[in-house]
């Protein structure tokens, strides 16, 4: 069944009650009158119909035009972008107290609902950081020491073995130093150890070497002031922020040279990553470049993302943290990380 | 030469005690799965050398490291560790080892570790003897720890739970010293309580989280 919008069906109700009206009072106003033989008064009558629809129209059309405006309103909303939800107020001129009062519950719920989502991301960012920090451990407590006495057990194998297994067990060897090594890299890049240890500057300064190292693109890390005292997780959410847009770098951009910029102007952090790459289009980016997830975590330290890219011009990804509003997820710093206040950068 | 191995790993162990024990001219003399139990094995038995895991339970490598040299000062220490981290180099240094091996180049360094303290040498690799340079060109090392040694020992062992008693115990102090070792502690680090104490251990890689 196909349904009509609500104006089309109160005007219909209308109508009909205006017309039963119209006839009812000719007929009590003359019983005995026939229409048919006084066109005019049946033109009159019609007329007087057709007005009345009009102003019906135009008055009704006003009503609505509130409730209009909202259906829109939520229609665009965007929980991913709290707070641009609530800009247009439709509490204007002409709502009656139902769409008044509709407008204000909708509003409400969505103030919830902004709340209740950062909660959750935030417990689910904490909880996936705990994951990872477990697995961290696990991998560089269990498996690269049993790496380490096959290691050892192969070396003192080699030693005593005739030549040519001797050739054989130096290949294996190899093969686990290599294990050993993408180990430690792979529990590196799930918990950065350095970043509780020696701070953002520095954790974010070595990674950004390493990755030179180990890619062929040419990076580079600048910093401007001072990074000692900033709360745990802005430091952890601008070092994810920072490793998931190298990642990208490195991976889809093709770039030759990819830049990371680290200031502290004001009572804000500010990070910049950005490359010479051939960019993306919006439509890739939509498809697991990781933005939202980096966008997610920004929200949860109060911070804001912002990526620039056009094909063939680059990206650049900018993260500002303010430094108060860093206070106001509490779930994250909970469950996940300690606030450091001494932590240390040493210039390295 | 007269070997003792620590590492918290049994496995790490007995491959370490496979390797060395192949060489004639070394015999293993004693595994300690702690710090604690590496320093007094080394204190008793006195061996040419004793190679220690950066992290143990009871006294990590570094602390162990600096209670054998103030202990048993003819006896050299090779730190075995898994973290390709500069810092714990240098803390290890400090603290009179005379070579730093990393655990995924054991198989190659071990040996020509040993070797060079045998022959009365520091070993380091390349790498370390570039962060070396580097650290004393560069700005210097110049962020000297707030607390003692002694007080960090304490702080390692009150983090992991331990009572006062133990830890008198396992330190070979009074009761009334490491109370004492404590509460400064406590206060040079403006702390109010273990949680913060245990989170100061973490970030110092004093304890394992």
């Amino acid at each position: 069944m196909r349904r009509q919008n609500l104006l089309t069906q109160v005007l219909v109700a209308n109508l009909l009650l205006m017309v039963a009206a119209v006839i009812a009072l000719a007929i009590a106003g003359n019983p005995s009158l026939n229409v048919s033989e006084h066109p005019q008064l049946a033109l009159i009558l019609a007329l007087a119909v057709a007005l009345m629809i009009l102003v019906n129209v135009l008055m009704l059309q006003r009503r609505f035009r509130p409730l209009e405006r909202l259906v829109e309103e939520m229609e665009r909303v965007d929980l991913a972008r709290p707070g641009a939800n609530l800009l247009s107020p439709t509490d204007g001129l002409g709502a009656s107290e139902e769409v008044d009062r509709l407008n204000r519950a909708f509003r409400r719920m969505l103030e919830r609902l902004e709340a209740e989502r950062r909660r959750t991301s935030s417990t689910a960012l904490a909880a996936q950081e705990q994951e990872r920090a477990r697995v961290a451990r696990d991998l560089h407590d269990e498996v690269n020491q049993s790496l380490t006495a096959l290691l050892l057990r192969l070396e003192a194998a080699r030693a005593k073995a005739p030549v040519e297994v001797a050739h054989e067990l130096a290949e294996t060897k190899a093969l686990a130093n290599q294990a050993m090594e993408e180990l430690l890299m792979l529990a590196r890049q799930l918990r950065p150890t350095a970043l509780d240890d020696l701070g953002l500057k520095a954790a974010l300064s070595g990674h950004v070497k390493e990755l030179g190292r180990r890619s062929r693109i040419a990076t580079s890390f600048d910093s401007e002031g001072d990074f000692s005292g900033l709360p745990a997780d802005v430091q952890l959410v601008a070092y994810r922020v920072a490793q998931e847009a190298l990642s990208n770098a490195i991976q889809h951009s093709g770039a030759d040279h990819v830049r990371v910029t680290l200031r502290r102007p004001g009572d804000r952090v500010e990070l910049t990553v950005e490359d010479d790459g051939s960019g993306f289009t919006f439509d890739q980016a939509t498809r697991g470049l990781g933005i939202a997830g980096m966008r997610e975590r920004a929200l949860l330290v109060g911070g804001d993302m912002h990526v620039e890219s056009r094909p063939d011009s680059g990206t650049r990804v900018r993260l500002t943290v303010p430094l108060e509003a860093a206070d106001t997820p509490g779930e994250w710093k909970r469950n996940g990380h300690q606030r450091s206040p001494s932590t240390r950068p040493t210039g390295r | 030469m007269k070997v003792l191995i620590a590492d918290d790993h049994g496995i790490v162990r007995s491959g370490l005690r496979m390797l060395l024990e192949q060489q004639a001219d070394i015999e293993v003399v004693g595994e300690a799965s702690d710090g604690a139990e590496a320093r007094d094995m080394a204190i008793r038995h006195k061996p040419d050398l004793a190679i220690l895991d950066v992290k143990m339970p009871k006294l990590t490598g570094l602390q162990a490291t600096r209670e054998i040299r103030a202990q048993a000062p003819d006896v050299s220490i090779l730190i075995l560790s898994m973290y390709d981290d500069e810092r714990y180099l240098f803390e290890a240094l400090k603290a009179g080892a005379s070579g730093y091996v990393l655990k995924a180049q054991a198989d190659s360094d071990l040996l020509d570790a040993v070797r060079a303290v045998q022959r009365g040498e520091p070993f380091l690799t390349p790498e370390a003897q570039r962060a070396l340079i580097q650290d004393v060109l560069g700005e210097g090392s110049a962020r000297e720890d707030e607390l003692t040694p002694r007080e960090q020992e304490v702080v390692k062992l009150v983090a992991e739970a331990h009572t006062n008693r133990e830890i008198a115990e396992i330190l070979h102090l009074s009761e009334k010293t490491v109370e004492n070792h404590r509460s400064n502690a406590m206060k040079k680090l403006g702390m109010r309580d273990r949680v913060e104490l245990v989170r100061y251990a973490i970030r110092k890689g004093l304890i394992e989280p």
